[in-house]
């Protein structure tokens, strides 16, 4: 089910009362129902894959803990671990594993042919793959105990809010929640409306308005380009992908408040970051802390942590130089191809992986430069490297985005522009609002100015109703289902 | 204030403002128009033979299909242009449009039956593929096209086009790499899905029936919801103008060409001509009339460059080109206050002119 549909609003306006009016036995049942109803009104047949993917981790968890020698828990681990990236490789890699065979066998005089027939992508597999192997590790690791009643993990994997998109959300954060709901908080209700609200405002206001700009400067021929359409093309696309996917994270967490279960955020202005390290603890944040915690903290030998906050943070735990250079670029290149099967994601998690490598060099040695102007330069370059690399993200191939890339290089690029004016204006209306935006509600938390803040909601609150009462309609889908 | 109460106020006020803001109607074609200007269709004998979207253009051709030939021999002019084929200004009752007043000045047996295709705003690529289509379908023996220079900053084929392409048009125009890549841009555009439709992100899901069950439930039973289409409109015309007063952009504000659609469409253009040659079309191009008693609102050396652009291309493909921008005199226009002025919608007689001028390079051609 998509978010941004007036029948999902209906399934939430028959949903939550019906929550609250049950016994606690019967909230669960319930979540767990409307969970099942939520993803089978994309494909009925794909609940069973998830049901089997959840039933093969209930089983081997168990297992891991009930096993006391190492080897054999070790084992265990292993066949959850591979059948859950099987599953993820062979419905969401086929192809590009298949194609990357046969142009490889070209190279070498082979011509094959191999046909994987028709596959389609299960909504949401990356995601619940994830908290999937979360959970086994986290059981291994003997961070958390697990848990007896097959419908209690169940409505852990498959709760709707998180399911399709995440936030990604660790064991021991949810499924206390779900085991005991909270009691009804008026608080709790309004904060999740007013969430809801906002998301929606971001994803049909905001990223579906900038969507056709973005996608038709896309279409077009690289080499017919000038260097500021491409930086144009940088930043709608970065605008577009950040209201698309925190727009979908505030629905998520709004969702879940209204059942009395707290999230935690996934995106915290990243666009106002003032070094790579930071845009990464600020961008998708609970994907982040999953990589930190299951690849690159363990790649480097270092000791993880079990929560999902704080993105990648990493002081302090870098470890061997060589080791940690290697493990960063391995963990960003699997960064890169978990968001999709395409060279041109790789490239994206290869290009921040190297201003981190760069940011870790060179910020130690800038110790005598002041700090104002450290993070002021620091801003301008990481939302300039950040910007650049979706171009790589959005483009449809490697040639494609090198292309792009190399006109930004040209000085003789810089002197014309290719697309309608209203594209260039919106890109710099949105980006400057969200700025004023983040310094005026910096602004607004002081304490004596608790009024005005509420006046300030209040209007905010009805600006973004009105506007998604009028443009609430699934045009199109978030970019994030796509991986 | 608790958060409840915060909450019902803000929802209290949204629903104040819809209902202050609902009840106006815009209609996205009148977009930016004088509201003096009058769409006109054209018929004779009961048979529409202009078309000023894509559903009266269907028609129009539609109904030239199978008919008759009576007095007349049926000989097809496609007449393609923007809005200043099918709007008239300042419309006083007699007034007719140029393709009307073509028919009407046509002799039978030796002359020709126009057919009026025009879109607002079209472009070259849209012309190329509404060429192709009524070429498809009916006997073209000529074919007359309206040159805008402002008209090339525009792009793309538009949303409705989806409904009027079938696969045989596609055939036709994947034969070219003009058409091809107008194609594959659409077709990008629109996800294979019918572009434009309310619920297109949930096709493939089961989710799209009740979307659309519920949709026409609340909009047969709910005002507010049913006006959602025209509150759209209302917010984003309201968007534009304010985007024009805070940056001082009127009709007489110069625009620059894009270059990006700008080679889309003479590439189009090229198409287009080329196309007809080889089908053994004679064709007439004409630079269409624009206000001359104010400045133009066009960069003028851009200008100048592409009027030799389409005589190089006229002459390579041996079209016949007239230039009528200085045609319609400066009162035939519509009237204006201060700088809003209508550069390209004339009055009734401004239609006549065109008629007789385009009426005499035929005839020059046929002698």
């Amino acid at each position: 089910m998509l978010f941004n549909t007036i029948s999902y609003l209906v399934f939430l306006g028959i949903v939550v009362p019906v929550f609250w009016l049950l016994s606690p036995i019967g909230r669960r049942w319930l979540v767990l129902g409307a969970s099942i109803l939520f993803y089978a009104l994309w494909r009925v047949e794909f609940v069973f894959l998830i049901a089997f993917s959840a039933l093969v981790d209930f089983y081997f968890s168990l297992r891991i803990y009930a096993e006391a020698r190492p080897e054999r828990r070790r084992l265990w681990l292993i066949c959850s671990l591979a059948i859950n990236l099987g599953l993820l490789a062979y419905f969401k890699y086929a192809y590009f594993l298949v194609g990357n065979a046969e142009g490889l066998g070209k190279l070498f005089g082979f011509d094959w042919s191999l046909n994987v027939g028709n596959i389609v992508l299960p909504l949401g597999i990356s995601f619940y793959t994830f908290l999937s192997i979360s959970y086994t590790l986290d059981v291994y690791r003997g961070f958390f105990t697990p848990v007896r009643n097959f419908s209690t993990y169940l409505s852990y994997v498959m709760f709707w809010p998180h399911m399709i998109a995440g936030p990604i959300l660790r064991a021991h954060e949810l499924i206390p929640q779900l085991r005991g709901f909270a009691k009804f908080d008026v608080e709790r209700m309004t904060e999740g409306v007013r969430s809801i609200l906002f998301g929606l405002f971001l994803k049909v206001a905001l990223a579906d308005q900038l969507a056709p700009m973005v996608d038709d400067a896309f279409l077009a021929s690289p080499s017919q380009l000038s260097a500021l359409d491409v930086w144009t093309m940088g930043f709608g696309f970065g605008l577009q992908i950040y209201f698309d996917f925190a727009g979908y994270s505030m629905i998520a967490i709004g969702s879940a408040l209204l059942m009395g279960v707290r999230f935690p955020d996934n995106f915290n202005w990243p666009y106002l970051s003032s070094s790579p390290r930071e845009f990464w603890k600020r961008w998708h944040i609970t994907l982040s802390s999953w990589i930190r915690d299951y690849l690159y903290l363990p790649l480097i030998g270092a000791q993880y942590r079990d929560d999902s906050r704080g993105g990648i943070e990493i002081k302090g735990a870098i470890g061997k130089p060589v080791r940690a250079t290697i493990a960063l670029f391995v963990t960003w290149f699997l960064m890169g191809l978990w968001h999709g099967a395409n060279w041109t994601f790789a490239i994206w998690g290869i290009w921040h992986a190297t201003f981190i490598w760069l940011y870790r060099l060179i910020v130690p040695r800038l110790t005598f430069v002041p700090s104002t102007i450290q993070s002021i330069g620091g801003w301008l370059l990481t939302v300039a490297v950040v910007m650049l690399a979706w171009i790589p993200f959005r483009a449809k191939t490697v040639g494609d985005a090198l292309m792009l890339w190399s006109r930004i290089l040209d000085p003789r690029a810089y002197t014309f522009l290719s697309f309608r004016e209203n594209f260039y204006l919106l890109v710099a209306l949105m980006f400057t609002g969200m700025i004023v935006l983040f310094f005026a509600e910096k602004a607004l938390l002081q304490e004596r100015l608790v009024i005005l803040r509420q006046i300030a909601e209040v209007a905010i609150v009805a600006s973004c109703a009105f506007v998604v009462f009028i443009f609430l309609r699934p045009t199109g889908q978030f970019i994030y289902f796509q991986f | 204030m608790s958060s409840i109460l915060r909450l019902s106020l803000a929802i209290g006020l949204a629903v104040i403002g819809l209902l202050a803001y609902g009840g106006q109607n815009i209609n996205p074609e009148r977009f930016g128009l004088d509201p003096t200007v009058t769409l006109t269709h054209e018929s004779w004998n009961n048979v529409e033979f202009t078309g000023s979207d894509i559903p009266s253009i269907s028609a129009a051709v539609t109904k030239q299909i199978g008919i008759p030939s009576g007095e007349c021999e049926r000989r097809i002019l496609l007449w393609l242009g923007n809005s200043q084929l099918h709007f008239i200004n300042q419309f006083q009752p007699g007034d007719h449009t140029a393709p009307y007043w073509l028919r009407k000045a046509s002799r039978c047996s030796n002359d020709f039956v126009p057919l009026g295709v025009s879109l607002p705003n079209a472009n070259l690529q849209e012309h190329l593929v509404l060429m192709e289509y009524v070429a498809d379908r009916l006997p073209i023996a000529g074919l007359i096209l309206e040159l805008t220079f402002d008209d090339l900053r525009e792009d793309g084929l538009r949303s409705d086009f989806a409904d009027l392409i079938s696969p045989g048009d596609r055939e036709q125009l994947v034969q070219t790499r003009a058409g091809k890549e107008i194609l594959d841009r659409a077709d990008a555009e629109w996800h294979g899905q019918k572009p434009g439709s309310e619920s297109a992100g949930l096709d493939g899901f089961v989710q799209k029936h009740v979307e659309d069950r519920l949709n026409a439930a609340l909009s047969s039973g709910w005002t507010l919801w049913g006006e959602r289409g025209d509150l759209r409109n209302t917010l984003l015309t309201d968007l534009y103008y304010f985007r024009n007063y805070v940056l001082g952009i009127k009709a007489t504000t110069i625009r620059k060409m894009i270059p990006l659609r700008y080679q889309r469409n003479m590439a189009a253009l090229r198409t287009i001509l080329e196309d007809a040659a080889r089908r053994k079309i004679p064709v007439l191009v004409y630079i269409a009339p624009i206000r001359q008693d104010r400045p133009l609102p066009y960069d003028l050396g851009e200008y100048e460059i592409w009027k030799r652009e389409v005589d190089v291309l006229a002459r390579e493909t041996g079209a016949r080109l007239v230039n009528l921008e200085t045609l319609v005199p400066g009162d035939q226009w519509g009237s204006y206050v201060g700088e809003d002025i209508d550069f390209m919608h004339f009055r009734g007689k401004g239609h006549q002119l065109l008629a007789d001028a385009i009426s005499a390079a035929l005839s020059s051609d046929h002698e």
